[in-house]
C-alpha cells in the first residue's frame, strides 16, 4: 500500500485497538439482568399456587415423556396437600390437576373429578387435598383442557407410611 | 492481468480456492441447523438459520480480516491472499441472507413495512444496552455490499488502486459495527461465558494481528538520508538479493531497488494494480512479478508487457564503489531508466531460495504448499469443531409450542377485557377456579380479526390453533361464531377477578404470543423489535416476573383503569423494568394494573 493508506490502516486500528475491547468490556461486564422478584413479593407466588417450601421426600413419576415430581404433607389429621411440578417442560397445553378417589380404569376423566389447580412450567405447585384423600389416597389425573385429552393418571402414595409405589398408567 | 472486461478470471488455483471456501461455508452452514436440534429439542426452525448465516458471516470476516496481516508477517500465507475478494463476496451474501432471514421472521406480518419495522421498531439511540443493535448489522451490512459490489477489477482500474484501498479500507469500520451488532444483540440474550469469550477472544486476534503488523511497518517507513548530490545511498550491492529486491523509503514513499541479471534497477514498491509490495515480489522471465496477484512489469521502464497498460514510476540508479546509490526524484510511470550494471556480476550471490508463489502458477513449490495445507486443513477443522461447538452455546432455546397446524375449536364466553379472551369452563368438580382463560390473537403480528366488540359477553365457539408455554395458553383465531349458551352450566364466571393486591414487581415486558410459542426465545434485547411490532399489532403485551427458585409468572399489562397499554410500553420492551401495581386474579390469567408513566427503568 502507499504511505497515506498505511497510515490510515495504523491510524484505525490505534482507534479501533481501545473501541473494540471497551465495547465488548461495557457490553459484557454491565449487561443488564432482569432481577428476581424482591422478597416481600413472594407472598403473591404463593398466592399463585407456587410452593414456598418443599416436602423433603420426592416421589419422581414417568409418564411417558412427561416426568412428573410430587410430594405429599398431613397438615393435619384431616388436611393434606400435594406438591407437584413436572421436571421437564409441558407438553401438552393448559395442564389441570384433578384428584379422583378411585383408580382410573379408563382414559376419561370421571365427573365426580375433583379439580386441585394447574401445573405452570417445571415450577413445584402447591395444591389442597380434599380431606378423603387422608384415608384413600385415591388417584391424580393430568388433564389437558385445550386439547379436551387426559394427559396420564397415577395412583398417589398413602400419606401413612411409605411414598414408594405411584406408578403412571 | 487482463486487457478485456472478464467477470472472473478463473485458474484452477481460484477453482480450488473457491471450492474449498463453498464447501466449507455449506458444511458450517448446514451442520449447524442439522446439528443444533441434536442437542436443542426446543429450537426454534426458524431462529437457528438466522443463526447459522450470522454466525457463518462473523467467523469468515475474521478469517478475512487475518489474512493482511498475516500474509504481511508471513509471505508464505500470501495464496491465501490471491482470492480474498471471494471470501468478501461470499461473507456480503451470508449478511444478506441474515438479513433477509431476520426482516422475513421478526419483521413481516406485522402493521408496517418489513423494512420500515426494521428501521424504526427501535429507536432508543441515546441508550447503550437498548440501542437498536440492528443498525450496526445494516451499517455493516452496506459496507460489505459496497465491497462486494466495487470487488471486481473494473472497479478498481476505474477508481485507481489508493481510492478503490480507501474505501475497502471500509471493512474495519463494517468489522467494527459487526462486533457491536453481535455484543448488543445476541451476546444480550445469550449469557453463555464459553460464547462470549470465542467472540472476545476473536475481536482480540484481529486487533492485535493489525497492532502488530502495523507497528512493524511503521519500522519501515522511516526515510533514508540524502548524501550531498541528493542521492540515497541503498547500501551495497552485494545486500540486493539476486532476482528480489532492497526495499527503501523515500520522501514518505517505499522504493523497490531489484538486482536481476547483472543489471540494477528501482521501481516504485506500490503494483498499480492494488498496491501491492512489489519489493516483496520476484523478478520471473526478467519481469518484476507482484507477490499479492502476480502483475508483472519491466524493471528498467516500469511497464507491464503488451498487450498489458499498467504503469508505475522508475528511479535512476548508479552504482559506485560497489554500492547502489538512488536518485528519489520519480519518473513518470513508464519511463524507460538505465539499469545499472553490477560491475563484477562473476561474485553475484545466488538467488535467494525465499518461495514465491502466485496463483496463476501452474504449481506451488512443496514447502509452501505444505505449509499452507496444514493451515488450511488446521482451518477447516476448527469450521468442524465450530459445528458442534456453537450450536450447543447458542442454545437458551425454551419450551414453547405453536400448534400451527391443527386447527381445533374452543367453546366459551368470549371477554374483551383485559384483553380479548374466551373463558372455557373446567370440567369437573372445581371450586373457585371454575375456568381456563385463553387470550385471543390474529395472524401474524396482530390482534384477532374477529368482531371482537360484538361479541363480548357472548357463548361463542373460536377456532383457532394453540400457542403455549409453561401452563399459558392462547389461541390464534381463525374465525368466531356465536353459539347457543349450555344450560346446565352451574358455574358462575367472576368478571371482575380476584383482588390479590398490590405489589412491587421486577421483570420485562414481552409480547404474548412470541414469548408463548411462536418465537424461541420470544424475550429479551434480540427479540425487542419484534416484541414491539407484535404489542404495536395489538398483540397483548406481558410482564414477565420470576423468582430466585426460577418459577416464572406472567401478567397481562393493562393500566390503572383495566385499558389497554399496547401503544404506551413500546419503548420499554425487553429492559429491565420494576412496576408497581394492582394483581388481579382471573382464574389461570394474572393482571397487572398499573399506569405506564409509573413503569420504571432498572437500567
Amino acid at each position: 500500500m502507499i504511505r497515506t493508506r498505511r497510515l490510515m490502516h495504523r491510524q484505525m486500528f490505534l482507534l479501533l485497538a481501545f473501541l473494540i475491547p471497551a465495547l465488548l468490556f461495557v457490553g459484557l461486564a454491565f449487561r443488564p439482568d432482569v432481577p428476581p422478584v424482591s422478597k416481600p413479593d413472594i407472598t403473591l407466588l404463593t398466592k399463585a399456587g407456587f410452593a414456598p417450601t418443599l416436602p423433603g421426600n420426592l416421589t419422581r413419576i414417568q409418564a411417558g415423556e412427561q416426568g412428573f415430581e410430587i410430594g405429599l404433607e398431613a397438615k393435619s389429621p384431616m388436611t393434606s396437600s400435594l406438591i407437584i411440578r413436572s421436571v421437564n417442560p409441558l407438553l401438552k397445553p393448559d395442564l389441570l390437576v384433578y384428584w379422583v378417589p378411585e383408580s382410573i380404569q379408563n382414559h376419561s376423566l370421571p365427573e365426580h373429578a375433583l379439580l386441585l389447580g394447574e401445573l405452570m412450567g417445571t415450577s413445584f405447585r402447591h395444591m389442597t387435598l380434599p380431606t378423603a384423600a387422608t384415608t384413600e389416597p385415591g388417584s391424580l389425573v393430568i388433564y389437558s383442557l385445550a386439547h379436551q385429552e387426559v394427559f396420564t393418571h397415577f395412583t398417589l402414595p398413602s400419606l401413612v407410611g411409605s411414598e414408594k409405589g405411584a406408578h403412571a398408567s | 492481468m487482463s486487457v478485456a472486461y472478464r467477470v472472473v478470471q478463473w485458474n484452477p488455483q481460484k477453482r480450488i480456492y473457491d471450492g474449498i471456501l463453498l464447501a466449507a461455508v455449506a458444511f458450517y452452514v448446514v451442520g449447524f441447523m442439522w446439528v443444533t436440534p441434536l442437542f436443542d429439542t426446543n429450537a426454534d426452525p426458524m431462529n437457528v438459520p438466522i443463526r447459522a448465516y450470522g454466525s457463518a458471516a462473523f467467523i469468515l470476516l475474521t478469517i478475512i480480516l487475518s489474512i493482511g496481516p498475516l500474509c504481511r508477517l508471513d509471505s508464505r500465507f500470501l495464496p491465501l491472499l490471491y482470492n480474498r475478494r471471494h471470501m468478501g463476496v461470499v461473507t456480503c451474501a451470508l449478511g444478506l441472507y441474515h438479513g433477509y432471514l431476520v426482516l422475513n421472521w421478526y419483521h413481516k406480518y406485522g402493521n408496517i413495512d418489513p423494512l420500515v419495522s426494521l428501521l424504526a421498531s427501535n429507536t432508543n439511540y441515546d441508550s447503550f444496552f437498548s440501542f437498536p443493535f440492528e443498525t450496526l448489522g445494516i451499517g455493516a451490512l452496506l459496507i460489505l455490499i459496497v465491497m462486494a459490489a466495487t470487488s471486481h477489477d473494473f472497479w478498481l482500474a476505474n477508481l485507481t488502486a489508493p481510492i478503490w484501498k480507501a474505501l475497502h479500507m471500509g471493512v474495519y469500520v463494517a468489522y467494527t459495527f459487526l462486533v457491536g451488532h453481535v455484543v448488543l444483540g445476541a451476546l444480550q440474550s445469550n449469557t453463555n461465558p464459553i460464547l462470549a469469550t470465542f467472540v472476545v477472544l476473536s475481536a482480540f486476534w484481529i486487533v492485535c494481528l493489525h497492532v502488530v503488523t502495523a507497528w512493524r511497518e511503521n519500522r519501515h517507513d522511516q526515510n533514508t538520508s540524502l548524501d550531498p548530490e541528493g542521492l540515497i545511498d541503498v547500501g551495497p550491492v552485494d545486500e540486493v538479493p539476486e532476482h528480489r529486491a532492497k526495499i527503501i523509503c523515500a520522501s514518505g514513499e517505499r522504493i523497490a531497488v531489484f538486482r536481476y541479471d547483472g543489471k540494477v534497477s528501482a521501481i516504485s514498491n506500490a503494483c498499480q494494480h492494488q498496491n501491492g509490495p512489489l519489493g516483496e515480489g520476484q523478478v520471473i522471465d526478467g519481469l518484476v512479478t507482484c507477490p499479492w496477484h502476480g502483475y508483472q512489469y519491466d524493471p528498467a521502464s516500469g511497464a507491464s508487457p503488451p498487450p498489458f497498460t499498467e504503469k508505475i514510476p522508475t528511479f535512476a540508479v548508479f552504482i559506485r564503489h560497489g554500492r547502489v546509490l538512488l536518485d528519489p526524484t520519480p519518473h513518470p510511470a513508464g519511463t524507460p531508466v538505465e539499469p545499472a550494471i553490477v560491475p563484477n556480476p562473476s561474485s553475484t550471490q545466488s538467488p535467494d531460495n525465499q518461495e514465491f508463489f502466485v496463483g496463476y502458477f501452474p504449481t506451488m513449490t512443496k514447502g509452501m504448499s505444505r505449509f499452507i495445507s496444514r493451515r488450511i486443513a488446521v482451518l477447516l477443522l476448527a469450521v468442524v469443531m465450530l459445528v458442534f461447538v456453537l450450536p450447543v452455546l447458542h442454545g437458551e432455546y425454551h419450551h414453547a409450542r405453536s400448534d400451527f397446524r391443527d386447527v381445533r375449536e374452543f367453546d366459551g364466553f368470549l371477554r374483551a377485557a383485559p384483553a380479548p379472551h374466551i373463558v372455557v369452563v373446567r370440567p369437573g368438580e372445581t371450586g373457585k377456579h371454575a375456568f381456563s382463560r385463553y387470550v385471543l390473537i390474529g395472524r401474524g403480528k396482530s390482534g384477532p380479526k374477529i368482531d371482537v366488540a360484538g361479541l363480548d359477553g357472548k357463548y361463542v365457539r373460536v377456532r383457532g390453533t394453540l400457542i403455549y408455554r409453561d401452563g399459558g395458553t392462547m389461541i390464534s383465531v381463525k374465525g368466531a361464531e356465536e353459539i347457543p349458551a349450555p344450560s346446565t352450566s352451574a358455574k358462575t364466571e367472576p368478571l371482575d377477578g380476584e383482588p390479590l393486591g398490590t405489589y412491587t414487581l421486577q421483570g420485562e415486558i414481552v409480547d404474548s404470543k412470541c414469548y408463548f410459542g411462536t418465537m424461541r426465545p420470544g424475550n429479551t434485547a434480540v427479540h425487542r423489535q419484534c416484541t414491539v411490532r407484535c404489542i404495536a399489532g395489538g398483540i397483548p403485551p406481558v410482564f414477565l416476573v420470576r423468582d430466585e427458585s426460577g418459577n416464572t409468572m406472567s401478567f397481562l399489562l393493562v393500566d390503572s383503569n383495566g385499558s389497554t397499554v399496547n401503544d404506551r410500553v413500546l419503548s420499554m420492551v425487553a429492559d429491565p423494568l420494576e412496576i408497581k401495581g394492582e394483581v388481579v386474579r382471573l382464574d389461570n390469567l394474572f393482571v397487572l394494573k398499573a399506569d405506564p408513566t409509573q413503569y420504571r427503568r432498572l437500567s
